[in-house]
């Protein structure tokens, strides 16, 4: 039964390994590969030399290259011939299983500065590209779709203050706004403005529908949001003067629609 | 081995420039707000390192100084209070419809 095999050929493992854990110490890349690995490579290795009569140097290269990718570590060949040489010489299972630890514990191969350091650099330039996908999500959703805004009002000081003061509060604040949070209030604006959009439709075709005349929706119009002065006055405690007209037809049409509510009173 | 490290490091400054302004294009954005948010990704980047990146970018076409109406006199300026957006040329390489090699890592 080869279950019954394996189990009894890892609990012989861990017995041997306890054992020659007490002779040598466990290096760090022992300690980081498992027992059940190293037993796994040790047989294998040990079925790979059966039919051999000798080890040769051509045989010890194609195991090493093997054995490499398979414990995913670095070992000498030269060092990986001579346990090959003690395998062969036994070629009993048992005794073969028994050896473990010292194939190991040789010195690894010095890893390259720029390997090391490159999974450092991709796992920070994900995070960032997270991090601008979500910002130009909420800008777009601040100042309406970027590619129809006002060009008359990119010259302007305010706008650009903000729109820069923003994304570097957004892009240089992990510690106060992890990439998580914002990703998912990104994700929220979106589904929030795909929501409008719809509301905006239906009332379009309800309107159509009873047969009024409904206010044409120009979504080529580049207008600032209606909110937009009450940011700036609440950012730079000063009034915005806005130089396209559009916000002064939407605050008197405020204006005229509190004056109407006031008469109706 | 050094050299090539370097040009590697000047390359990805130089592009993730291009990538933070296309973010906001066409929106332009102040040069020192700008190296701020690349410190992120590149903790130890000096003023003057960024500076000449921008400089390079600028000369390429690939970006392009905004003068705000409030500057008094633009060449006085100090540069990190200068305004940069990206041009159309500079959109195609961000976007990577057109590919630079001296930009390529």
């Amino acid at each position: 039964m080869p279950s019954t095999n394996s189990n009894q050929s890892n609990q012989s493992g861990e017995v041997a390994d306890k054992q020659s854990n007490s002779k040598t110490k466990r290096t760090p890349i022992e300690r980081l590969l498992p027992n059940a690995l190293i037993v796994e490579i040790t047989e294998h290795l040990t079925d790979l030399l059966q039919p051999e009569d000798d080890v040769s140097r051509k045989l010890t290269q194609t195991l090493y290259d093997e054995f490499k990718i398979r414990s995913c570590c670095g070992v000498t060949v030269s060092r990986f011939r001579n346990f090959l040489k003690r395998i062969h010489k036994k070629r009993n299972r048992r005794d073969s299983v028994h050896i473990p630890s010292e194939i190991i514990s040789v010195e690894s191969e010095p890893l390259d500065k720029k390997t090391e350091k490159e999974p450092d650099w991709s796992v920070r330039l994900a995070d960032h590209r997270r991090r601008q996908a979500s910002i130009a999500t909420i800008l777009e959703r601040l100042f309406g779709p970027l590619s129809k805004c006002a060009t008359e009002t990119w010259a302007h000081r305010t706008y650009l203050l903000l729109v820069g003061e923003i994304y570097y509060r957004l892009a240089a604040g992990k510690s106060e706004l992890p990439t998580d949070e914002l990703v998912a209030f990104a994700k929220v604006l979106a589904e929030h403005r795909r929501i409008e959009v719809q509301m905006a439709k239906a009332l379009d075709g309800t309107e159509k529908e009873q047969g009024k005349i409904s206010m044409k929706r120009d979504h080529n119009r580049t207008v600032l949001p209606t909110c937009f002065p009450k940011i700036v006055r609440d950012i730079y405690g000063t009034n915005f003067h806005p130089p396209d007209e559009s916000i002064r037809d939407n605050e008197a049409t405020g204006a005229n629609k509190s004056t109407k509510s006031d008469k109706s009173r | 081995m050094a050299g090539s490290k370097n040009a590697l490091e000047i390359k990805r400054i130089r592009n993730e420039i291009l990538v933070a302004l296309k973010v906001i294009y066409p929106a332009p954005m102040q040069a020192e707000r700008l190296m701020r948010s690349l410190l992120t990704l590149f903790p130890v980047l000096e003023f003057d390192t960024f500076k000449r990146n921008l400089h390079y970018l600028c000369a390429k076409g690939y970006i392009e100084r905004v003068v705000s109406g409030s500057e008094d006199d633009p060449e006085f300026t100090p540069w990190r209070r200068r305004c940069f957006r990206l041009t159309p040329t500079g959109m195609e390489i961000a976007d990577h419809c057109i590919q630079d090699p001296a930009l390529l890592e």
